[in-house]
């Protein structure tokens, strides 16, 4: 059987009485994108830099490629390609003197050749004799990933790869990615933006105060994810008891009356307008607006993440 | 592949050349491109062959006025005071390094690959040892344009005990990664450099001032008690901090005393690694993470 790439076990961070990152069973399976979301503050980034080996974690462990880490962290991380938040440095050097120290640390052959390759795969060519510091945060980002990609890693782990980059550098960056997994790269993206993974990751798993509280495939995950469609409806004057007879109707899930403006959840599915319309006019209201709304997934995420997703783990 | 594996195919020298020798060798490279690129170093070799001219010049001053000077050997001032210079600059060059690279996070980028700790700080030592060397070079050859100009003798015992400074020096560099690594922030780092070179600076200086003061003859003598202190605290510092390793090379090599110098030059490596140790253990608790 073929050993996942990533395997943590009761993984927990504590940093002086708040825990970062509790409890974690995180499995990344060989030749998969695992796309690692939460907000901000969520864990993410705590449970990127103990996979690397950077934090030691409070209790817990990690496995490579079935290898504990501990056992030869230096050579595991041979085989990892990483871009983490702190890219920019070293900015006094040009792009082919970034990626050709690079190249040297992990001992690259023919390191002209792939690097000149990777410059130009990634649109930076004309740019390699150019300083970083005068590189374009997009631009740097790209770097930062040729630099990822110098040592052909079998792992790549990715945290927030597409910030700064244009709406066609994220196209570009989405398409080298599928690529490289179409070549057998098994790649962790780390991001906060569910529409960044969604369009890549096999499966995703969301963090949210240091609890992994959903892993699962991105159409199991829309599933889960997805909301009640809600009516704001608009009246002409405010109906006494209408809320009541709303609430009769079976599509009806929750009402909120606020004067002039009802807000009514019903069950997905259909087109609930009419009977909607019908019964306000039977209560003796008049409409004169109705919208219906329904949640985007990223919506529903964020919602999700914030509010519905702390009820779920009290 | 299964690189772990695969190391483990290798021998034992070349699986060391792979995860510490080449990501240390690509580190020494950078470091010496960004240090010597630099103008810093250069200013120092110019302030230290400043100050030898100025001396040199006081030298051939005192001839003119007396018309004889007895002296031993009339680079040896010059000789401590750039060495000592180059030294302290040195220990603050590395632990500036070191604190600012935390700060950034280039420690973190680098660990995130091949690199640990010791194999970065490794780095840090080989490439300000041989900035130092580099230096050391080029403060030879102003010595040597000031002997041919002022006609005074530059003899090979100063070369050689220059040379042989390199062991003192390394242990400068590895007492500020050491430092660099305890303190984590640039200004601290450089305060804590500064601070223990002044420190040794001044306990030597009050060893040698309670010496030459005459002691009152009282029953509880407090000059006998300050110099006492003094001695005590200096004969633990000469051996905690480089500084004093520096001074033992040059003193018995300025003396002739070849094995005397090569054992004062060893003694100060032996001390660049254990403090390099110390520096790696140092880092891998405060966290390599700014």
């Amino acid at each position: 059987m073929t050993e996942p790439v990533v395997r943590t076990e009761q993984l927990t961070k504590r940093y002086d009485g708040l825990v970062a990152v509790r409890d974690l069973e995180l499995t990344i399976e060989p030749g998969e994108i695992y796309g690692f979301l939460g907000p901000n503050g969520a864990g993410k980034t705590t449970t990127l830099l103990m996979v690397l080996g950077i934090l030691k974690p409070t209790a817990g462990r990690i496995y490579l490629w079935g290898r504990p880490l501990e056992d030869d962290p230096l050579a595991v991380k041979r085989r990892v390609g990483v871009v983490g938040e702190h890219d920019y440095i070293h900015d006094h050097l040009t792009a082919d003197e970034y990626l050709r120290f690079f190249a040297d640390l992990y001992g690259v052959p023919h390191p002209a050749e792939r690097i000149g390759a990777w410059l130009e795969r990634l649109g930076l060519l004309e740019f390699r004799t150019l300083r970083a510091r005068d590189f374009s945060r997009g631009m740097k980002q790209k770097l930062a990933l040729a630099r990822s990609l110098l040592h052909e890693p079998d792992l790549l782990l990715l945290d927030e790869p597409v910030s700064g980059l244009d709406p066609h550098g994220v196209v570009e960056v989405r398409h080298l990615l599928l690529e490289l997994n179409r070549r057998g790269v098994t790649i962790f993206i780390s991001s906060h933006l569910l529409s960044e993974v969604e369009q890549t990751a096999h499966r995703v798993g969301i963090m949210h105060r240091g609890r992994l509280i959903r892993q699962d495939t991105i159409p199991a995950l829309r599933a889960w994810l997805r909301q009640e469609p809600v009516l704001e409806v608009e009246l002409h004057a405010p109906v006494p008891h209408l809320e009541a007879q709303l609430r009769a109707l079976p599509v009806v899930r929750g009402v909120q009356a606020n004067g002039r403006r009802v807000v009514v959840t019903v069950t997905p599915g259909a087109d609930h307008r009419g009977s909607i319309s019908q019964a306000v006019a039977a209560a003796g209201g008049v409409i004169v607006g109705m919208h219906a709304h329904e949640p985007t997934l990223e919506e529903a995420f964020l919602t999700l993440t914030d509010a519905a997703v702390d009820r779920w783990t009290s | 592949m299964d690189v772990v594996a695969g190391v483990r195919g290798d021998t034992r020298a070349r699986a060391m050349w792979r995860t510490t020798g080449r990501p240390a060798a690509a580190m020494i490279r950078l470091e010496l491109l960004s240090t010597l690129t630099a103008l810093a170093p250069y200013l120092v070799v110019a302030v230290a062959a400043a100050l030898a001219g100025f001396i040199l010049q006081n030298d051939l001053h005192r001839v003119q006025e007396d018309g004889l000077l007895v002296i031993g050997n009339p680079f040896a001032v010059s000789l401590y005071g750039g060495v000592v210079l180059l030294s302290v600059y040195l220990a603050g060059s590395a632990a500036i390094a070191v604190a600012r690279e935390r700060e950034q996070g280039a420690v973190e980028l680098l660990c995130y690959g091949p690199v640990s700790a010791l194999s970065y700080l490794l780095a840090k030592l080989a490439g300000h040892t041989l900035q130092y060397a580099f230096l050391a070079v080029l403060l030879a050859g102003c010595y040597l344009l000031l002997a041919v100009v002022t006609g005074l003798h530059l003899g090979g015992t100063t070369l050689l005990a220059m040379a042989l400074s390199i062991g003192p020096a390394a242990a400068s560099v590895a007492l500020g990664l050491l430092v660099a690594a305890l303190v984590r922030r640039v200004r601290p780092a450089i305060f804590a450099v500064l601070g223990l070179t002044l420190g040794a600076v001044g306990v030597q200086v009050a060893r040698e001032v309670l010496v030459r003061l005459p002691a009152p003859e009282f029953h509880v003598n407090p000059v006998y008690l300050l110099r006492w202190v003094a001695f005590a605290v200096s004969s633990v510092t000469q051996w905690l901090l480089p500084f004093g390793y520096v001074d033992r090379e040059l003193t018995v090599m300025l003396r002739g005393d070849l094995p005397g110098a090569l054992g004062a030059a060893a003694a100060g490596s032996v001390y660049a690694v254990l403090v390099l140790v110390l520096a790696a253990a140092a880092l891998q608790r405060t966290g390599i993470r700014r």
